[in-house]
């Protein structure tokens, strides 16, 4: 095979390093010696230059910060550790179950949040996503249910801690029970029935709860408890009627055109 | 002893030192430190035209290697002159000059009298070095000033050792039409 111009100066190259003189050198490629001489004379000259020396003060330096540098390395945080030696997907892989972890337990401390925590939008947040990804109507009911009885324990919560009615809280203790109440409406008439019954109860609750507050609730609170207090009443005999359809309604609303929810 | 069989012993050795190093081992940090700046040095010191500028550099690119060191992954040779590579280029980057485009710092001829014109100073291969392309410029140092086999500088800059001679070839005809034309001889 016949050799490249490059091949034959690499082993010219090879031989000025093993201190062989060039015109000997160039003897055994003839051919080449013209275009050659003057590059094996260049390298010549690169081997003959003085090998820079560096300053050994600087040295000296360097070291003592070297040494500093890995000092602060080691009191460096811990969680560095965790990622050397590490592949890329081992990495990944670890984020993604930490973001999991924090995620997991982030929602585990909120569901126990009350209003005045700094988890509560947390709360809030995460129920609002239950209800967007629950894809049935009778899960969806309970769902809403177990909020309202949420929504009932915080208002206490509030009422024993500053006295007064949040509106907000009793405002939405009303909408979980309607949209429950709403969702057991598109159900089948047998299912309906339990969850009307599971409904009855929990606005029997929140009615009873209210009724007691009432009692110890500053007066300006009054209008806003009676308020609520008859739409629960309203409430509770619509549930009545609907679970007893032979009683006589005393809820003013037809069947079909109810305004209490 | 031959070249392969030297280089694998410095491996062993530099390995041995690394590892110690990462141990927290102060003398194998002292020992890899001198290693490292000799290496670092020889390789910037013919791309930057002052010496307190290479020798700041050279020790910027030591506490980098250092500081990375447990990080470090594959040819541990490969991995430095990357660093100090890209050091050069952000030095020149930071003066506002590059590879190939100038080297503005330097004087645009050096003295040519009889003296000078058979010998090939420092100054005038810094000078004739920023005209070649980082790649030729690379092959220069490592090959020539460093001393490395061409087997060695192909894994450095991660290339075939087919790219290496024909880039060694193109880079050293670049410097001699470089002298031949600012008329620095080279004594044949």
């Amino acid at each position: 095979m016949k050799l490249k111009i490059e091949d034959i100066f690499d082993q010219m190259i090879s031989e000025i390093h093993k201190g062989k003189d060039i015109d000997r050198i160039l003897k055994e490629y003839p051919d080449f010696a013209q275009e050659l001489k003057p590059l094996l004379s260049m390298v010549r000259e690169l081997n003959s230059l003085d090998r820079p020396l560096p300053d050994e003060n600087k040295i000296k330096k360097t070291i003592i910060k070297a040494k500093e540098v890995l000092k602060k390395e080691t009191h460096y945080s811990p969680f560095k550790y965790l990622f050397i030696f590490q592949p890329a997907l081992v990495r990944a892989l670890v984020v993604i179950v930490l973001i999991i972890i924090i995620g997991t337990s982030g929602l585990l401390f909120s569901s126990r949040s009350m209003p005045d925590d700094a988890l509560y939008p947390v709360k809030i947040f995460s129920e609002k996503i239950q209800d967007r990804f629950t894809p049935s109507n009778d899960v969806k009911a309970e769902l809403h249910i177990r909020f309202a009885h949420r929504r009932t324990d915080e208002l206490l919560y509030i009422f024993n801690k500053k006295k007064t009615i949040d509106k907000n809280l009793l405002q939405s203790m009303l909408n979980e029970t309607k949209q429950a109440f709403h969702c057991i409406e598109l159900l089948k008439e047998d299912r309906a029935e339990n969850l009307l019954k599971i409904l009855a109860q929990t606005n029997q609750f929140q009615k009873d709860m209210l009724s007691n507050i009432k009692n110890n609730a500053c007066a300006c609170d009054t209008g806003l408890l009676n308020q609520a207090l008859n739409m629960y009443e309203r409430r509770h005999s619509y549930l009545e009627y609907r679970l007893n359809p032979d009683s006589i309604s005393p809820c003013p609303c037809d069947k079909d055109s109810c305004t209490c929810w | 002893m031959n070249e392969s069989a030297s280089i694998s012993i410095e491996r062993e050795k530099l390995k041995k030192i690394i590892d110690e190093a990462k141990n927290g081992c102060d003398s194998a940090v002292e020992e890899l430190c001198r290693y490292l700046y000799v290496k670092i040095y020889g390789y910037v010191f013919y791309r930057i035209k002052h010496r307190e500028d290479a020798e700041d550099l050279t020790s910027e690119v030591v506490l980098k290697i250092i500081k990375n060191l447990k990080n470090q992954r594959g040819n541990f040779y490969a991995w430095i002159y990357k660093i100090a590579g890209n050091a050069v280029i952000d030095y020149y980057r930071r003066k506002r000059s590059g590879f190939g485009i100038s080297y503005e710092d330097l004087p645009q001829e050096l003295p040519s009298d009889d003296n000078h014109k058979e010998i090939l100073q420092v100054d005038r291969l810094k000078e004739a070095m920023a005209n070649l392309t980082k790649e030729q410029a690379d092959v220069i140092t490592l090959r020539f000033i460093q001393e490395y086999g061409i087997k060695e500088v192909a894994q450095i800059m991660k290339k075939s050792v087919g790219a290496i001679k024909v880039l060694q070839f193109r880079a050293l005809k670049s410097l001699r039409d470089y002298f031949k034309r600012k008329g620095y001889e080279i004594k044949d």
